[in-house]
C-alpha cells in the first residue's frame, strides 16, 4: 500500500533521527553564540589598524601607498607579495619614515600584476606593530586578506562552519542512515517478506527516498530557525538575514539527496552495509577533499569542477543574497540520475535468501 | 522429478518450464517442470541444496531466471510479479522481521503492505498457533518467530500460499495444529505449495533430485 513505509521508516527510526537533529541544532546555533568572543578581539584589532588606503597611478605606473600614523613609531616596513599570506615576500622596504609611499607597477604580459601590501610600524626598540594590508585586487579587508575571509563577519563566521564541519556532519550521517536503512532490510532477512507484499522494488526504494529526504528536509528547517534565533540573540541580524539562513539551508538540499541517492545505489548493487558504508564515505570524502584542495590553488580550478560540493554555492546566498539556480538544477539532476540508476539495479537484481 | 496424478485438463496456478537458474557457475536448479493446481497441497520434497528454495523464489520473482518459464496465475513470475503478490502469501525458509517490534504491529504492517484493514485473521491464525502478539520480536522463541511468519504467510486471505520449510521450529503439537491449518485452508480452495522433508505434510508431492 502506498505510503506505509514512508510513515514507517520515518516513525521506525525516529529516536535516532530526533537525536541526530537536536545535536545539529546544538551545534549550528551553538557555534553562532560564540561569534561575538570570536570576533570582538579582531575588531578591537581593525579600530586600531587603519586600513592602508591604496591608489593605482597607470599614467606614472605607480602604486600610492598611504596608511594611518602610528604614534612614536620611528619609522615602517613595506612587505609586498604576489600571495596574501606574507610567507616570504618578493619585496622588503625598511626604514620607511614618511607614512606614504609609491611602490612601482609591475607588469606582465602587458597586465598589471596582483600585488598585496603588508605595513608593519617598527618602534625605537624594535618591536613591530602591524598597520594594515590593502591590494591592487578588489579585495580591501586585511583578515580577508591574510586568512581568505573575515572573522569579524558573521556570514563569513558562518560559511566557514557550512564548509568545514556542516557538510561532513550532516553528509556522513545521512549517508549512513541511507546505507542503514537498505541494508538492514537485507542483513536482516526481512526483505523476502518485504517483497512478497504487494510493494515493488520501485516503490520501495521511492518511498525510503521520500522519507529520508522529507527528514532533511525537516532537519534543514528546524536548523535554520534554531540559527536565525541564535543570530538574533547575538545581535547580527542586520547583517546576516533570516531569509539567507533559510535559503542557505534550502540550497543545501539538493547535495545531501545526491548522498542519500548515491547510498541507495550502492546499498543496492552490494547488499552490504560495510560495503556501501564504505563507498558511500569515500565518495562524501573524495568530493570534500577534491574541493577543499582545489580551492587553495587557481591552477586547480578545472579539477573542483568534478566534486560536487562545488555546485553547493551557498557562499553567494550567505554573502549577496544571490541562489544559484544552475548550480541547484545540476545536483537535483545528478540525484535523479543515480535514484533511477538504483532503481535499474535494485530491479534486476537477485535478493539474496 | 517426478510428478504424480496432474489433471490436464486444468490450467496450473503455477506453472514452470524448463526453469533453469544459475549463480555464476554453480547450478542452483536445472531444467525443471512442475505444475500445481488449484486447491492442492502440493509438497516440494528433496535434500539440502537441491534446489527448493530457488525454485520457491523465482516463483515470487525474488530471484532472476537463468532460462525457463515460471507463470503463477497465468501471469509471468518477474514482470508481473507485483500482481501475482497481491494474491500469494508466501513464508521464507530464513526470515527475520523488526527486532524491537511487537509481534502484532509486524502484522499489522505487512498486512498494511497488502492495502489490507481487516485483522481478524490475524487474530484468528494467532490463537489458534498459541502466539503471544503483544510480545517483542527480539523476545520470541524460534518456534514463536516461526509461528508469526505462518500466520503474516495466511492472514491476507490469499488464493495461493507458498511455504518454504514451515515446520522447522515448531514442536510435534504445533506442527499437527499446522498441519490442520493447511487442510482447513486447503478445504476453502486455497493453493500451497511448500518445501518439506516430510512426506506426511502433503497431499501431493514432487520430489527434486539433488543436481
Amino acid at each position: 500500500m502506498k505510503g506505509r513505509t514512508f510513515s514507517f521508516e520515518l516513525k521506525n527510526r525516529w529516536k535516532g533521527l530526533t537525536i541526530f537533529l537536536v545535536i545539529v541544532i546544538i551545534f549550528m546555533a551553538g557555534y553562532i553564540q560564540i561569534f561575538p568572543s570570536i570576533s570582538k578581539p579582531f575588531e578591537e584589532d581593525l579600530e586600531g589598524s587603519e586600513y592602508v588606503d591604496i591608489e593605482v597611478d597607470e599614467d606614472a605606473e605607480v602604486i600610492r601607498l598611504d596608511w594611518k600614523e602610528l604614534d612614536d613609531a620611528s619609522n615602517y616596513t613595506l612587505k609586498v607579495n604576489v600571495v596574501s599570506q606574507m610567507v616570504q615576500p618578493i619585496d622588503s622596504i625598511e626604514g620607511i619614515q614618511d607614512n606614504s609611499y609609491e611602490y612601482p607597477m609591475r607588469k606582465e604580459d602587458g597586465e598589471m600584476t596582483e600585488l598585496y601590501f603588508a605595513v608593519v610600524g617598527v618602534y625605537e626598540d624594535s618591536t613591530e606593530e602591524f598597520v594594515g594590508m590593502s591590494t591592487n585586487t578588489e579585495r580591501r579587508n586585511p583578515f580577508e586578506e591574510l586568512m581568505g575571509f573575515d572573522w569579524t563577519d558573521i556570514g563569513d563566521f558562518v560559511s566557514m562552519l557550512y564548509d568545514m564541519w556542516f557538510v561532513l556532519l550532516v553528509g556522513l550521517y545521512l549517508g549512513y542512515i541511507s546505507v542503514n536503512s537498505i541494508t538492514s532490510e537485507f542483513e536482516e532477512k526481512r526483505m523476502d517478506i518485504l517483497l512478497s507484499t504487494s510493494l515493488s522494488r520501485k516503490q520501495f526504494l521511492l518511498e525510503k527516498f521520500s522519507a529520508l529526504s522529507f527528514y532533511t528536509l525537516m532537519l534543514l528547517l528546524t536548523t535554520a530557525l534554531a540559527m536565525i534565533l541564535s543570530v538574533y540573540s547575538v545581535g547580527e541580524s542586520s547583517s546576516l538575514s533570516p531569509y539567507q539562513i533559510f535559503l542557505s539551508m534550502i540550497i543545501s538540499l539538493p547535495l545531501f539527496l545526491v548522498i542519500i541517492a548515491f547510498s541507495f545505489l550502492v546499498s543496492v548493487r552490494f547488499k552490504s552495509s560495510r560495503i556501501a558504508v564504505g563507498l558511500t564515505f569515500f565518495f562524501i570524502f573524495v568530493n570534500y577533499a577534491v574541493h577543499l584542495v582545489a580551492d587553495m590553488a587557481e591552477t586547480l580550478e578545472v579539477v573542483k569542477s568534478y566534486s560536487l560540493m562545488t555546485y553547493w554555492d551557498f557562499n553567494s546566498v550567505l554573502s549577496d543574497s544571490v541562489v544559484n539556480f544552475v548550480d541547484i538544477g545540476l545536483l537535483s539532476m545528478i540525484a535523479l540520475i543515480l535514484f533511477v540508476l538504483a532503481v535499474f539495479v535494485f530491479e534486476r537484481s537477485d535478493i539474496p535468501a | 522429478m517426478m510428478d504424480e496424478k496432474i489433471d490436464e485438463k486444468e490450467e496450473p496456478v503455477i506453472e514452470i518450464r524448463g526453469l533453469t537458474k544459475k549463480y555464476g557457475d554453480v547450478v542452483g536448479i536445472k531444467d525443471l517442470d512442475l505444475d500445481v493446481y488449484s486447491g492442492e497441497i502440493m509438497g516440494f520434497l528433496g535434500p539440502n541444496g537441491a534446489g527448493k528454495t530457488t525454485t520457491i523464489r523465482a516463483c515470487l520473482g525474488l530471484l532472476n531466471k537463468t532460462a525457463g518459464d515460471v507463470k503463477i496465475f497465468g501471469l509471468d513470475s518477474h514482470k508481473d510479479s507485483v500482481e501475482i503478490r497481491k494474491k500469494t502469501g508466501y513464508l521464507p525458509g530464513d526470515f527475520g522481521m523488526y527486532p524491537d517490534m511487537k509481534a502484532k504491529a509486524i502484522l499489522k504492517y505487512l498486512l498494511s503492505q497488502s492495502g489490507i484493514s481487516d485483522t481478524s485473521k490475524m487474530y484468528e491464525l494467532a490463537e489458534l498457533l498459541d502466539l503471544d502478539l503483544d510480545r517483542k520480536y527480539k523476545e520470541l522463541s524460534k518456534g514463536n518467530r516461526q509461528k508469526v511468519g505462518i500466520v503474516q504467510a495466511f492472514m491476507a486471505d490469499q488464493e495461493l500460499v507458498i511455504l518454504d520449510e514451515p515446520t522447522g521450529g515448531l514442536d510435534p503439537l504445533m506442527q499437527h495444529k499446522f498441519y490442520d491449518l493447511l487442510r482447513e485452508e486447503s478445504a476453502k480452495g486455497k493453493t500451497i505449495f511448500m518445501s518439506s522433508h516430510i512426506l506426511a505434510e502433503v497431499e501431493k508431492k514432487s520430489v527434486i533430485e539433488s543436481l
